[in-house]
């Protein structure tokens, strides 16, 4: 591999390990990271080979600072309850929403991604769904026809194959948000690593 | 390396000079058993630079890009100062207890 490959790869590496982060964070860290590589490469006192181990795994990097703590309870719970909550006549949505914005594990975008991604989401989708399939069934059980009927009319609904890709794009984003949470969740901040004197805050 | 010593070395690093981010990692590099995964630097001084210890500042280069300098500020200094207290007492505290179990095993 040649070395602006392998300066890539590495960067590409960094930045995936590095997904759960805050944007603007991410994007200091590998501004550092690149900048760092560059100037090992214009020094040119290592293969750059030597470079990249000396800096570690991309993952080390991303999670210093970071330990990776099991889900409690009231995330899992959380997690489940805001996509699938509101089925449960609403309520278990807005159950979902407290348990979200009492945990201490989420920070507030990640709880306005997660409040908004349900009723703005999937669910008006599902609904108008839902609501298509009704008429469906209504106009072809409303239609007469006779033995000679070779009506091959879908009765004024969507096509099947447009409906099961509506329903396959409406799972997605829940099912993505969803994985975000929790990784945010698992990623607390390192108690331990702070300071053993905090400064006073002018 | 216990890390919870590493920010107050990277800060001590910064006490005389401004550094930018490559030249910090070598210098702690060059110090035995300070850093594996000299990578784990960065996220650190973001942290310190979070907390108001250390300041950045953009400057020209003799050669390619500008570099981002990092500088301790004055809350740094403080943080630096306590520490240095601090860890002086400790070890001359465990030196102390250290000391007779040493002439027991010469």
């Amino acid at each position: 591999m040649t070395d602006d490959r392998l300066a890539a790869d590495y960067l590409r590496r960094l930045r995936r390990a590095a997904r759960a982060m805050p944007r603007a964070r991410r994007r200091e860290l590998t501004d550092e990271i690149a900048a760092h590589i560059a100037e090992a490469r214009a020094a040119g006192e290592q293969p750059l080979q030597r470079v990249l181990d000396d800096l570690g795994d991309p993952k080390d990097i991303a999670a210093t600072g970071r330990v990776r703590r099991r889900l409690g309870l009231q995330e899992v719970a959380a997690v489940i309850l805001l996509p699938l909550g509101g089925f449960i006549f609403v309520a278990g949505w807005i159950v979902g929403l407290i348990l979200l914005w009492a945990s201490p594990r989420w920070r507030w975008p990640d709880k306005l991604l997660g409040t908004l991604f349900w009723p703005f989401g999937y669910a008006g989708v599902l609904y108008g769904l839902v609501g298509g399939a009704f008429a469906n069934a209504a106009n072809n059980a409303g239609s007469f026809c006779g033995n000679g009927c070779t009506s091959t009319s879908q009765g004024g609904g969507m096509p099947t194959w447009l409906e099961v890709l509506i329903l396959v794009a409406a799972f997605v984003p829940p099912a993505a948000v969803a994985t975000w949470l929790v990784l945010r969740a698992r990623w607390v901040p390192d108690q331990t690593e702070q300071p053993i004197s905090e400064p006073a805050r002018a | 390396m216990r890390r919870g010593l590493l920010p107050y070395c990277v800060l001590a690093m910064l006490r005389d000079t401004e550094r930018y981010g490559f030249e910090l990692v070598q210098a702690l590099g060059s110090v035995d058993g300070m850093v594996t995964g000299q990578g784990t630097i960065y996220p650190l001084l973001s942290r310190l630079r979070r907390q108001g210890l250390v300041g950045t500042t953009w400057r020209e280069s003799t050669a390619g890009p500008p570099r981002r300098y990092y500088q301790l500020t004055e809350a740094g200094r403080t943080a630096l100062a306590d520490f240095t207290r601090d860890w002086t007492q400790l070890r001359d505290s465990v030196d102390t207890l250290l000391g007779p179990q040493e002439k027991d095993t010469p």
